[in-house]
């Protein structure tokens, strides 16, 4: 027996194997079979097509039990859910939200403000100062708690974020246009003062602190405002 | 003269679907959609028919009217939402716009537990789950969100699926692609 007869033999006999092994249909790659059977000719026409006919009908009952598999698997849920759940546990959040997305017909809605409110807001936008024009934060000269502690020392808390910006963002954000957050806090020793200076810089407009919707990722970018405006990080 | 009055009231009946689609559209509360007793006061007696022909333009537009009953009065419309919804899934585009990952993870989360839990898990479950996903504070914030939107709905420490669930999510596909799920896709 050539090697080509191998392989249908071994496409005719898949459906004793999954039965006897109790596998799961879902391993087996159809697609890739129906490219095999179609590739093995063999030179006694006869026998070659009695061999594709087999592997043929092979393959449409490993189809079959696929089918069966999910159906068994839907209706009574004859497979473990202990086993379901612990795939959803270790289920990227990506991968979990997109099926969810998939099945998803959502409900259309336009959010209407009221004129109060737009009245209010228009009382409110004029006692602000524009974005990125905030006013000097001053300096911060008691020790409050166990982080301002480690944080405020004698020299001003706003010239040191501006020399941290000038030495360690400024070039990094000018070279690409985004910074991942977390990856650029970890480089150094001070996270928390290093948080506390991002914080500040973006209150003055120096940068921007924004969070990738579809990843979760936060990133630091040059200043941006409106709709694009900093998110708050909790930070530990 | 009987023809020129029925055109009149085809005419008028075409009106009271497009003002149906407005009222519908525009969010007068923190649900979308509105009730039976809602569309009848600003439509009239017939608000069924022109919800019919509103069914109609809204199907040109990819969109459909959906009924929700009540669940104490399945049979009352004047007690049901009526609810416009895209007739096709969310794109991966869009549902960023929809809600934030975290938000849509834990959902999916949730209604795999209460379908394999035949329709109900107890609240402190969901929140063990989440938990070692997310920060507490995190979950709290995300369970609240999800009940306020109708996804979800609480009762004496039960979890059940609310009405949007019920109405946006196919439910079966979701959970035979879930089954069906493998990482290295």
């Amino acid at each position: 027996m050539n090697n080509k007869e191998e392989e249908f033999k071994k496409i005719i006999e898949l459906p004793e194997a999954l039965k006897k092994l109790g596998g799961d249909p879902f391993a087996v790659n159809v697609e890739e079979l129906l490219q095999k059977i179609n590739a093995n000719k063999l030179k006694d026409r006869v026998k070659s097509l009695k061999y594709e006919s087999q592997a043929l009908n092979s393959v449409s009952i490993v189809v079959e039990k696929q089918e069966e598999w999910v159906l068994d698997a839907l209706k009574g849920l004859k497979i473990d859910p202990q086993l379901i759940k612990e795939k959803v546990k270790q289920m990227p959040f990506k991968d979990l939200g997109l099926i969810l997305a998939k099945h998803t017909t959502p409900t259309l809605g336009i959010k209407r403000i009221s004129r109060e409110r737009i009245k209010m807001a228009v009382e409110y936008l004029g006692l602000v100062e524009p974005w990125g024009k905030k006013a000097s934060l001053g300096s911060v000269t008691r020790h409050e708690n166990e982080y301002t502690q480690n944080i405020v020392f004698d020299k001003r808390f706003e010239e040191e974020a501006m020399e941290f910006y000038e030495k360690s963002l400024k070039e990094e954000l000018q070279k690409s246009k985004t910074v991942p957050y977390k990856g650029f806090i970890d480089k150094f020793d001070e996270k928390l003062k290093v948080a506390f200076y991002i914080a500040y810089l973006s209150t003055v407009g120096l940068l921007s602190v924004i969070r990738n919707p579809l990843t979760g990722e936060t990133l630091i970018t040059s200043p941006r405002g409106g709709e694009f405006e900093s998110v708050a990080i909790p930070f530990g | 003269m009987k023809a020129w009055r029925y055109h009149l009231a085809e005419e008028e009946l075409q009106k009271k679907a497009l003002k149906a689609l407005r009222l519908l559209l525009i969010e007068t509360s923190s649900l979308p959609g509105l009730k039976g007793w809602e569309l009848k006061k600003n439509l009239g007696k017939d608000y069924l028919e022109a919800i019919k022909v509103a069914s109609l333009e809204a199907d040109k537009l990819g969109m459909k009217i959906t009924i929700v009953p009540d669940d104490e009065a399945p049979k009352d419309f004047e007690k049901a939402r009526f609810v416009l919804m895209t007739k096709e899934p969310l794109s991966e585009a869009d549902y960023g716009r929809w809600l934030r990952i975290e938000e849509i993870a834990s959902l999916a989360m949730i209604l795999v537990e209460i379908s394999l839990r035949g329709g109900s898990v107890p609240l402190e479950v969901i929140i063990r789950i989440l938990t070692e996903k997310l920060p507490r504070w995190r979950v709290n914030q995300i369970i609240s969100k999800l009940e306020r939107l109708g996804y979800i709905k609480e009762e004496n420490g039960i979890v059940f699926e609310d009405w949007r669930s019920k109405v946006e999510i196919d439910e079966t596909g979701f959970i035979k692609d879930i089954i069906l799920y493998r990482q290295d896709k």
